[in-house]
């Protein structure tokens, strides 16, 4: 009798010990995915809270509309995947001009440089521009 | 003698299938739980990384009356890609799912990765004139984005 009780115990235990190591592997697994996924949403908030931008100059001929802007923030701005809109209309596609500090090769819009930027856009003085930066900052600017 | 050790075996095997099957029908339980685990956890993460951004500007949308359309931008603002054709759209007390919307994503591009702009247009939108619009993207892993607009 005392060694039936003695066997139960010992597949008991045996089976307690697996299960909560599977258990807690899978808790551990499921943390590690939290804790990098928060890291990284907390970095893109902290992106987006230095993300600044402000408007030199702003002219629009119909054909063209050109600004310089500066990097105002502490976040580098990725400028290949900044959209830009004039007048509610996407136009991305028709950006012919993107210069960093007279730079045109460079992706990377740091703070403090200026960029030049020219949108091939139908519109006339008086046009709304608006910039969305990759972490979802939004400026706009009015071309008067 | 003999009668107390086969009762003493009869008794040892009963307790090991017992437990044995106890520890079976705990296994299982756990696994579940652990698999369980591991999935919200992933799920959370994934909606801790997904997010959109609706890009139109509200003093400017561009919907056309006549053709009912409306052209709404959506860029992945997250850090995951995401599936353009889970995306749900509400207008006001309207839903468009993949069946009532065209979409398109840039030249060149096949998945709506971070930093990518997907343009849809909504069909058969009828927006009333003259009068505030609420307009709400869901995109997968429940990443959302509204627009409030006058037309």
């Amino acid at each position: 009798m005392g060694f039936s009780v003695a066997a139960a115990a010992a597949i008991l235990f045996a089976g307690a010990v697996v299960s909560f190591s599977i258990l807690a592997g899978s808790i551990q697994q499921a943390s590690d995915a939290m804790r990098e996924a928060e890291e990284a949403a907390r970095e893109r908030a902290l992106e987006l809270a230095g993300t600044q931008v402000s408007l030199e100059s702003a002219s629009a001929n119909g054909t063209v509309v050109e600004l310089n802007l500066t990097n105002s923030g502490s976040s580098v701005i990725h400028i290949d995947t900044m959209d830009v809109l004039v007048n509610g209309t996407l136009r991305t596609a028709n950006i012919t001009l993107r210069q960093v500090d007279g730079v045109a090769g460079t992706s990377l819009w740091a703070p403090g440089q200026v960029l030049r930027l020219a949108v091939q856009a139908p519109e006339g003085p008086a046009a709304t521009v608006k910039l969305v930066t990759d972490s979802g900052f939004s400026f706009y600017a009015q071309v008067v | 003698m003999a009668a107390q050790a086969a009762s003493e075996m009869i008794f040892f095997i009963g307790s090991v299938i017992i437990s044995a099957a106890l520890v079976g029908v705990f296994f299982v339980s756990v696994s579940d739980m652990a698999d369980s685990v591991t999935r919200s956890g992933a799920e959370s993460a994934a909606s801790l990384e997904s997010r959109v951004t609706v890009l139109n500007d509200p003093t400017n949308v561009v919907y056309n009356a006549t053709s009912e359309e409306f052209t709404l931008w959506v860029k992945n603002t997250g850090t995951r890609s995401l599936s353009v054709n889970e995306t749900i759209v509400l207008v006001d007390a309207q839903t468009f799912t993949n069946a009532s919307y065209a979409s398109a994503l840039p030249p060149n591009v096949t998945a709506w990765g971070p930093g990518v702009t997907v343009v849809f247009t909504l069909q058969g939108l009828n927006l009333t004139a003259s009068s505030d619009h609420f307009l709400k993207v869901v995109a997968g892993h429940d990443a959302s984005d509204t627009l409030e607009f006058y037309w």
